[in-house]
């Protein structure tokens, strides 16, 4: 069986985020660029079920700019078998993203499919769920374990919700969506990094995958939240509750 | 008599509370019994509790705590030195275990007899500064009174003047908790006007004083021996101006190094320094000291990157040296007089600081390597062929990698596939990404082919790169949760480093564990000798001879930490009788009734020829 991975790339977690002078967009010139946290944690999971046997092969897919290719070395270096960068210099909205995908997953036709359950940058949260959508399989989101069962061609997910744990079992394929508490990705070793240098990397482009981008919404503007203004320090009760009924209306 | 002139142990006493017994932090404050004494632990035990949450601990230990499991407080009894104290503490102990149900447990460093009994608590014996107990309080010096007080408050308010003893237990002990001092009064001046009223009266009453930062120094430097006034900078933090172009940041020496280095972060700029310490440490501190750290290997010292300061001497007089130029070739160059001298020749007020733009590629490699041999090795290497971009070269051995696997919390191992000698961490900076990976990727390869990488991983997002850089600045921190440590900060030629280290592994055998990391770049080994607890007999097999050894092969007893209470009767290992006189010379000049942190930086025996 093959692993189809998604892998985003996203500024990185730990950078400071500065929106745009023009309110266009979030700056990602000079910005340090890594790979989405929960794709990471989709990658580990794909190749943690290669090395327990159940599957053959990893593939991770990555759709943008030029650059995406250094994700893609990144996830090849962990592990992964081969890429396929679908590249794109226009903006791509989750319906763009699944759109593209689903016409890959025609061509690869894996057996599983992991993303991460959203992407640090937009945190749409939609895409995993479009790709299950259009593809008309069955999914599980923000899974916390996994456990494959080769024979029965049955995945048996774990999900956290509110009140404890929800346990799904689909049928394969499958479309599985990531969370924090799966698993903690592996670093990437040097012998590794070496390795993934001469590993192959698939190129397309949406068009040559028959897949209109329009986009059917608009960016209107993008501002930085408000910011908190500072606290006071009141001398007694009275001034306390003089502020609480006057200033604050909140008594 | 002060406390510390006393050579009575003091108590340390550490608990370990692995689940909270009320559920929540658990905990009495230090000063309820610190403050009072033998009658505060019998005060303690008939059930005057506290519960205080992380941050109250953190302000009454003076050191940031997690939350439990690893809750680490210490309560000390510094004036409970009778004889019966022993039994007190026992009786202490006990009850605590008879209110609490032993829902905690801890290893015990008791008498085997009492182990059971305790065995979910520890306390260890310190002694405060080996060094203290033989220094005596200089007779000349005046004693503080009311109106000294009343003076210092007319002149800085009520609110700056402390007189607190939760706050001075703080500003009275060292990070370690190895040195403590007596002190009454900490004073917060907020302009350079005030330091130097406050020095200028000081000096005319022969009050001694001691200037303090973060307080995050590791020789003692920071806290008073006696009775000496604290003076605090840490009130005076403005960030004064910042040249765009140049990157010439000037500010006021109170200002913590974190903040300076998000500050800087902002406009395109980096601090050329960088060290553990950061979120506490403040940058007159940092300029005192010559604080080296972990991108002198790129950076330099700050004896280069200081511009300019100004400095505040003895008698009051203000010495504006706060100039902003590189170049600046006009009779003596003073102000490298007051960095690294550790307040003992005048108090910084300001600093001004040349700063790097800030280049946004930086990559991270973790690499083992089977022998210190290939650690050279491999240091050549990389200032051969990395070296436009190369901004740290640390190094530490598995017994620091142990530690930090056994004592700090979410720390993983990089390469745990097998146990490794040796690790190292080589950190570039530079301006093109993929450019600087390329680099550095082929330069682990070819080093990798030959031999002298066994294997390695490359920080791939900044939050890889920040638990790697954890394992090695989280050292000293894990240093300290497993127990007593000797510490000792040395310059020594890079071939020769580890000799030492092997060295006093025979010496010291099953008695104690010898932990060596540090700054390969830059010759600087940091060895830390772990023991059970600290214990005299210990203590005679490491010192002299670390410093005889380090002398031996014209190595620095202090590189980067200072010479502070520990090491000023031991400046002759690394400086000549000529000048150290010297030395002494200019001390008497600039500070004649030698207020200025006494007992410190200098040997005592010089005081003689004052």
């Amino acid at each position: 069986m093959k692993i189809m991975v998604a892998i985003k790339r996203v500024v990185d977690y730990a950078v400071k985020i500065r929106v745009k002078p023009d309110k266009t967009g979030v700056e990602t010139n000079n910005v340090k660029m890594s790979m989405n946290p929960f794709c990471e944690i989709a990658l580990e999971e794909a190749l943690r079920i290669r090395e327990a046997g159940l599957a053959s092969e990893v593939v991770a897919v990555s759709m943008g700019p030029a650059q995406c290719v250094d994700t893609l070395r990144t996830g090849l270096a962990m592990g992964a078998d081969r890429g396929i960068h679908v590249e794109s210099t226009t903006g791509l909205n989750p319906l763009n993203v699944a759109k593209i995908f689903t016409r890959l997953v025609e061509l690869e036709k894996p057996g599983l499919i992991f993303l991460g359950k959203q992407a640090i940058d937009d945190d749409c949260n939609q895409t995993g769920q479009m790709v299950a959508g259009l593809l008309r399989w069955p999914q599980a989101t923000f899974a916390s374990k996994v456990v494959l069962d080769k024979e029965k061609q049955v995945a048996t997910v774990e999900r956290e919700v509110d009140g404890g744990l929800e346990t799904l079992s689909l049928d394969l394929p499958a479309v599985i969506t990531t969370d924090l508490r799966l698993n903690q990705p592996r670093y990437a070793t040097l012998p590794n990094i070496m390795k993934a240098k001469s590993k192959v990397i698939k190129k397309y482009t949406p068009q040559e995958l028959n897949v209109d981008i329009r986009s059917d919404f608009e960016v209107v503007q993008v501002t930085e939240p408000a910011k908190r203004k500072a606290g006071v320090i009141v001398s007694s009760v009275d001034e306390l509750i003089d502020k609480l009924k006057n200033e604050a209306h909140a008594i | 008599m002060p406390s510390a002139a006393t050579p009575a142990p003091c108590y340390f006493l550490q608990f370990s509370f692995y689940s909270s017994p009320l559920g929540l932090p658990f905990f009495f404050t230090a000063t309820t019994i610190a403050t009072s004494g033998r009658g505060g632990l019998v005060a303690a035990f008939t059930g005057r509790w506290e519960l205080l949450d992380a941050s109250c601990i953190a302000r009454n230990c003076g050191r940031a705590v997690s939350s439990p499991p690893s809750l680490l407080p210490f309560v000390s009894a510094p004036r409970a030195l009778h004889a019966s104290t022993d039994t007190t503490i026992m009786r202490f102990l006990f009850n605590i275990r008879n209110l609490h149900s032993p829902t905690a447990q801890c290893t015990s460093k008791c008498e085997e007899d009492e182990k059971k009994r305790f065995c979910w608590l520890r306390f260890d014996k310190r002694f405060f500064g080996s060094a203290a107990a033989v220094i005596e309080r200089n007779a000349s010096f005046s004693t503080l009174n009311s109106d000294d007080v009343s003076y210092f408050k007319d002149l800085l308010g009520e609110k700056s003047v402390v007189e607190d003893e939760d706050v001075l237990l703080t500003a009275n002990t060292d990070w370690m908790r190895k040195y403590k001092g007596s002190s009454k009064l900490l004073l917060q001046p907020k302009s350079t006007h005030e330091v130097s009223q406050i020095l200028k009266y000081c000096n005319s009453r022969c009050l001694p004083v001691v200037p303090q930062g973060g307080n995050t120094g590791l020789v003692g430097g920071s806290v008073p021996v006696f009775d000496e006034v604290i003076i605090n900078i840490g009130s005076m933090n403005n960030i004064i101006s910042l040249d765009k172009v140049s990157g010439i940041l000037v500010c006021e020496a109170g200002c913590i190094l974190e903040n300076l280095i998000s500050f800087l972060d902002n406009h395109g700029f980096v601090m050329p320094l960088d060290l553990g310490a950061k979120g506490s440490c403040q940058i007159g501190g940092n300029v005192s000291t010559n604080a080296g750290g972990l991108r002198l290997v790129r950076y330099g010292s700050l004896h280069g990157s200081v511009l300019g300061l100004e400095a505040v001497l003895a008698n009051g007089d203000v010495l504006d040296m706060l100039g902003t130029l590189r170049k600046d070739n006009t009779g003596y160059d003073l102000k490298q007089l007051f960095i690294g001298s550790e307040g003992s020749l005048g108090i910084v007020t300001k600093v001004s600081i040349l700063t790097p733009p800030k280049l946004s590629s930086v990559n991270l490699a973790f690499l083992a390597c089977k022998d210190y041999f290939s650690c050279q090795k491999l240091l050549v290497e990389a200032k051969r062929r990395l070296g436009d971009i190369l901004s740290a070269f640390e190094f530490l051995d598995n017994q620091s990698m142990d530690l930090v696997l056994n004592h700090l919390e979410g720390v993983r191992n990089p390469l745990p596939s097998s146990m490794h000698n040796f690790y190292v961490l080589i950190e570039t900076t530079g301006s093109d990404e993929s450019y600087d990976k390329e680099k550095l990727e082929a330069f682990l390869l070819r080093a990798m082919e030959g031999g002298l990488i066994s294997d390695g991983v490359l920080s791939q997002d900044i939050n890889q790169a920040s638990s790697f850089w954890r394992i090695r600045e989280g050292l000293p921190e894990a240093l300290m949760k497993a127990g007593p440590v000797y510490k000792y900060d040395l310059s020594i030629p890079v071939e020769k480093m580890y000799d030492l280290v092997e060295e006093m592994r025979i010496r010291l055998g099953q008695t104690a564990k010898v932990v060596a990391y540090g700054h390969l770049g830059d010759s600087n080994l940091h060895l830390n000798i772990s023991a059970p607890q600290y214990d005299d007999k210990i203590l005679a097999q490491i010192e002299p001879y670390v410093y005889e050894w380090t002398s031996k092969h014209r190595g620095s007893i202090s590189a980067e930490h200072g010479l502070g209470l520990m090491k000023a009767n031991h400046i002759s290992y690394s400086k000549s009788p000529e000048t150290v006189r010297l030395m002494g010379s200019i001390k008497k000049l600039l500070d004649p009734n030698g207020i200025l942190n006494p007992y410190k930086v200098l040997p005592q025996s010089l005081k003689s020829c004052h």
